[in-house]
């Protein structure tokens, strides 16, 4: 493997009325491809995945002008997509089916004058028919499927509404510090504890953000990235977990995910350990995502996610920066690519004010579904000095 | 028994299931080789399946309390709770439980059937004992 991020390019994010998405992944690409210093013609693969509007689809090509494209799909894991983009483009310009690779998300699921849980509830395809009409009369959604994941984290490990709640209150901290991010104003413990219940044992301040918006990278070999205009971001390590979980007797769903097959390969790959990993960009559409992530990967034991948040290790000052652009929960929300786009920034050691000192390890994470999808994705401003 | 939600219906595949809903019974699929009981919502396993009764007894794996809607049709029936239930047979069944007491993890489930005026018939969950 010997790829690289070369660009980087985000819309206007948040409350951003009156585009769709194909326009704002449009206008992400050619920022990313701006950004790194090249033209629009040099890219020759495009890789484009949507969100909520399922709108964002291969005749973004056309939309963008790009003649004689030697890739091009339309990609789809939920929230792991950012990951398996960045794979599968990294995979192509390795072995020379690409040289310039795109890969871009949109999505506008708000609409003006409407709440964020009308944005997602007014979108959401219900099942009415057959065994996955069952889930629709129990009262399950994806948010309170996530509920129930947590509570069984909570009941068997002993997890805490106020550890969930350090994760909220500590990437607030960090969010603070991003020029970037929706929700800058501090963050108590006990603001999240009294917001109210969504599903419990979620309360509001649990739950990510919704915004419209798009993002993008730019892909190419290793090799090229240090002529181009930004500092590279070399990709170190690659993995991908889908549990499906069976609905029986022995399932993990809710105690362990896809991130530890996932997490475990791509550091493998990258021939690194947990302890070499300088900072970690987490999945965070719901506070408890990041604490079972943290333990899948193996940043601490199992069940021992909750005390490691609140101990102050992920917050600004702590021994392993987390989700240092405030995340999903008080940054932005743009899927697989609220993460993505902050270890870009981070690798490249151009955060700003919320820049981590140390930045040779970033790791990725990627989830979709119900804890269906999990993607990895290890970067550094470091090419690999041995290639495989 | 009150029946909150949206009607659903039955497809090809789960005819068997919603039918014997309706005449308050839980079968479950089951494999007539390995004998493996399987969530409704299973196709595959070794061999054929079969729609074969269940013990309708179970326990809580875990639970949530909806405050919010999740469909327009549960807006006067908030809070309720949620639940994956572990049925005796091994499979997960997911359902509303009826009544007003708090469950917790392994608290002991009776599989009931809500029988809407519209769509089909379906399972719920009552809290069993203390």
């Amino acid at each position: 493997m010997d790829a690289a991020i070369v660009g980087l390019g985000i819309t206007e994010v948040g409350r951003v009325y009156g585009r769709s998405a194909p326009d704002l992944a449009a206008d992400a690409v050619r920022r990313a491809v701006a950004d790194a210093g090249l033209d629009l013609g040099d890219v020759d693969g495009l890789l484009v995945s949507s969100g909520t509007t399922r709108d964002v689809d291969v005749s973004l090509q056309r939309r963008l002008g790009l003649r004689d494209l030697r890739l091009l799909s339309e990609m789809q894991a939920f929230g792991a997509t950012a990951g398996a983009m960045l794979a599968h483009a990294a995979a192509a310009v390795t072995h020379g089916l690409a040289d310039v690779v795109a890969c871009v998300f949109a999505d506008v699921p708000r609409r003006a004058g409407e709440s964020s849980g009308a944005a997602y509830a007014g979108r959401r395809r219900y099942a009415l028919t057959g065994a996955a009409a069952l889930r629709t009369v129990a009262g399950g959604n994806p948010t309170v499927q996530y509920a129930l994941a947590a509570r069984r984290h909570m009941q068997t490990y002993g997890t805490t509404s106020e550890q969930l709640g350090a994760v909220a209150v500590a990437q607030r901290q960090w969010a603070a510090l991003n020029p970037l991010a929706e929700m800058r104003r501090p963050l108590t413990l006990d603001e999240h504890q009294t917001s109210r219940w969504i599903a419990e044992p979620l309360h509001l301040l649990d739950c990510c953000l919704v915004s419209n918006g798009g993002a993008a990278v730019v892909v190419t070999r290793g090799d090229r990235a240090a002529d181009l205009a930004r500092p590279p971001v070399h990709v170190l390590g690659l993995g991908q977990g889908h549990p499906g979980y069976p609905a029986a007797r022995g399932s993990g769903f809710g105690l362990t995910t896809g991130a530890a097959r996932s997490g475990a390969d791509a550091l493998r790959m990258a021939g690194l350990r947990t302890g070499d990993v300088d900072v970690v960009e987490v999945y965070d559409c719901y506070t408890y995502t990041v604490v079972v992530t943290l333990e899948d990967y193996g940043f601490c034991a199992k069940g021992e996610g909750g005390p490691f948040v609140a101990a102050g290790h992920t917050a600004p000052g702590g021994t392993l920066p987390v989700n240092t652009g405030g995340g999903q929960l008080s940054g932005y929300y743009l899927w697989g690519m609220t993460p993505l786009t902050e270890a870009v920034m981070q690798a490249r050691g151009q955060a700003g004010e919320r820049q981590v000192p140390r930045h040779d390890v970033v790791m990725i994470s990627g989830n979709g579904g119900i804890l269906d999808h999990h993607s990895t994705v290890i970067l550094s401003p470091h090419r690999p000095e041995a290639r495989r | 028994m009150t029946a909150p939600g949206p009607p659903i219906e039955a497809d090809a595949a789960t005819a068997p299931f919603f039918a014997a809903a309706a005449r308050d019974e839980l079968v479950l699929p089951r494999c007539s080789g390995c004998r493996a009981w399987h969530a409704p919502d299973v196709t595959t396993c070794c061999a054929p399946l079969e729609w074969a009764p269940a013990s309708g007894q179970g326990v809580v794996v875990t639970w949530a309390v909806v405050h919010v809607a999740p469909h327009p049709a549960f807006a006067d029936a908030l809070p309720f709770r949620t639940a994956l239930v572990e049925l005796a047979e091994g499979p997960w069944l997911q359902v509303r439980l009826t009544g007003s007491v708090g469950p917790a993890a392994g608290s002991v489930v009776r599989i009931a059937f809500a029988h809407p005026p519209e769509g089909a018939s379906y399972p719920v969950g009552v809290l069993e004992g203390p």
